[in-house]
């Protein structure tokens, strides 16, 4: 299948403090991933672990400290020059709903705003067409939207109206920044299968950012675990989920709750690092928490290694540093 | 939207602070308005017989020079009002273009432009202002060019305002999305950003003209600035002392520009800090919380 997206050794760095006390955070550690075309990509992880410093990079807010991205066959840097072309292709839905609109303008502007800077209709009659059309996807009709501000809908409606809205110059790629996690859950089974739909329908490549692993198993494709900084464990998402390799994914994985009152959760699960501490860590990241940790993972660093179709950078499946 | 107009007048008429202010405001631009059917020339002396007290022929009496105090004092208004204006709206214009260019931008831009505001900010403006005042005479008469000088040294602290209000604008969801659309910067700025700084822009406009008229009285009153013969608050008053008005009785004379100075500052004092403090919407909460 086509590759639409290459992340190639990506590598962010924030710098924090003065001239003379300064840490550097690795935010984004050396990653690397694919997304092809018609498919839903999740990349998964704690708050803090990168996730969205990915996805700002490779919506080209953000410049990378190293590493490349390429898209549709060019690198981002020639697709910075061309930023409408490439933000006609690459569209993006955000976390919170409230702040995906200008508070002082009506809604109906961003889309009419899209509409001209995308030249998506001749005329305005067109354009309402368009947008009546993207909102219909949705759920949503143009009425709900005209002349209407922000404040005027709820949570659940404007989440809708911001996906509406990247939709309406029909991108290759749509960049989904935990688009459920503001929404309530019976809206949040829709808005998933919406992005089923999209994939299937539209042919749409789908980078869905998520904390929530429930949500995660039941529309991606393939699912990359972050931590860190670092992927951790990428491949299928029923291998990934079923048998998690990682000690990690383990812990995420037991952490989601099911609806059997008699089951408790087996242990309490304490944070021994600061997020800082964890950051700044040599050797494994994730040595501090793991539960099988060994002397090698406070030292080095683990190689990926691919087992049974799984990427895993953990020393427990990397057998070379033990001869 | 006259409707909406109508209802902020009544909410703000809520606030004594306000009302007062308001009234005072309205009361001074009668007056300046007043100038223009003045049956006096402002420039010329002995018009009138000097040193009479108030009456109902002279409203505020006359000063030693023969001139009419009260029809004096239209023009001072009118002038004075000129000059905090002009300078208001070029430091605003400066102070706007500078923070939104380095709040958005950022970078070494910003670091340039905000070590200029910097600079302009800790030079001491009383004792800059007195010397260019003294050497380029000519230049500082004109209420323009006075304008502009003034300007020049009030732009930078609200440069920096306007800038912190914008670099926590551009994180947020709503900047992103609007490049998403596809928008152009400039556009972006314009439609997007300058609204959520109009409030800010608004409240240290009227702060600047304060600001602007008190520098005006400093200047003139040490015979600085305007041409002390074209009649503004700080040449009455500078002419009144220098004149020798309390020496000669004359309290009338002295008295018109103090209280004229002092009235046009509360006004716009309690118009900024009403303003402002119906713009701050925890303040407004707390407004309707105490209401009952």
């Amino acid at each position: 299948m086509e590759k639409i997206l290459i992340v190639k050794n990506l590598t962010k760095i924030f710098s924090i403090g003065s001239l003379i006390f300064k840490t550097r955070i690795t935010a984004v550690d050396n990653i690397s991933f694919d997304v092809k075309r018609a498919e839903i990509f999740t990349l998964a992880g704690e708050s803090g672990c990168g996730k969205t410093t990915t996805a700002r990079i490779i919506l080209g807010f953000e410049y990378p400290t190293s590493g490349e991205v390429i898209f549709d066959g060019k690198p981002i840097s020639v697709w910075r020059k061309k930023r409408k072309e490439f933000m006609k292709r690459v569209q993006a839905v955000f976390q919170n709903p409230f702040e995906s609109f200008n508070p002082l303008l009506t809604i109906d502007d961003i889309f009419f705003e899209t509409v001209r800077n995308y030249r998506l209709a001749a005329n305005h009659e067109e354009a309402r067409e368009l947008i009546e059309e993207k909102l219909k996807i949705v759920g949503l009709s143009f009425s709900d939207i005209y002349g209407r501000y922000p404040s005027e809908l709820s949570g659940g409606q404007l989440q809708r109206a911001s996906i509406a809205r990247s939709l309406l110059s029909d991108p290759l790629l749509l960049v989904a920044d935990e688009p459920v996690s503001m929404v309530d859950a019976s809206l949040r089974m829709s808005i998933v299968n919406l992005f089923a739909q999209l994939r299937d329908q539209m042919n749409m490549s789908i980078i869905y950012i998520t904390h929530d692993l429930a949500t995660a198993y039941y529309i991606s494709d393939r699912i990359a675990i972050m931590f860190r900084g670092d992927i951790v464990e990428m491949g299928p998402v029923e291998k990934v989920l079923i048998e998690p390799k990682h000690p990690y994914t383990h812990l995420l994985c037991e952490s989601i709750p099911e609806p059997d009152p008699q089951k408790r959760w087996k242990k309490e699960i304490s944070i021994v690092d600061t997020e800082h501490r964890e950051y700044l860590r040599q050797g494994c990241k994730f040595a501090g928490r793991c539960s099988k940790v060994m002397e090698i993972c406070k030292k080095e660093k683990p190689e990926g290694t691919i087992i049974d179709g799984v990427f895993v950078k953990c020393h427990l499946y990397d057998d070379s540093w033990r001869k | 939207m006259l409707r909406r107009i109508i209802s902020l007048f009544k909410d703000l008429f809520e606030d004594y602070r306000f009302t007062v202010a308001f009234i005072i405001f309205s009361f001074l631009f009668v007056l300046s308005l007043l100038s223009c059917i003045s049956p006096y020339d402002p420039l010329r002396l002995y018009q009138v017989p000097r040193g009479l007290p108030p009456s109902l022929n002279h409203p505020l009496g006359t000063n030693w020079l023969g001139q009419d105090v009260f029809w004096r004092l239209t023009f001072a208004v009118k002038n004075s009002l000129i000059i905090a204006i002009v300078t208001a709206v070029f430091s605003r214009v400066i102070a706007v273009l500078l923070g939104i260019i380095s709040g958005y931008k950022g970078g070494w831009l910003d670091r340039v432009l905000m070590a200029i505001g910097d600079t302009t900010m800790v030079l001491p403006s009383l004792i800059i202002l007195i010397i260019i005042s003294m050497v380029l005479k000519d230049w500082a008469r004109s209420f323009f060019n006075l304008g502009l000088l003034l300007a020049f040294f009030s732009w930078a602290w609200d440069a920096r305002v306007i800038r912190s209000q914008v670099l926590s604008l551009r994180e947020r969801d709503f900047t992103f999305v609007a490049i998403l659309s596809g928008m152009s910067t400039i556009k972006i700025v314009w439609k997007q950003l300058l609204p959520h700084v109009l409030p800010v822009v608004f409240t240290t406009f009227i702060n600047n003209m304060a600001w602007a008229i008190g520098m005006e009285i400093t200047l003139a009153y040490l015979g600085l600035g305007i041409d002390p013969t074209i009649p503004t608050i700080g040449t009455m008053l500078q002419t009144a002392i220098y004149r020798q008005a309390l020496f000669l009785g004359l309290w009338w004379w002295l008295a018109t520009p103090i209280i004229t100075a002092i009235l046009i500052f509360i006004a716009l004092y309690w118009l900024s800090v009403s303003i402002s403090e119906y713009l701050d919407p925890r303040a407004r909460f707390q407004r309707i919380g105490t209401k009952r």
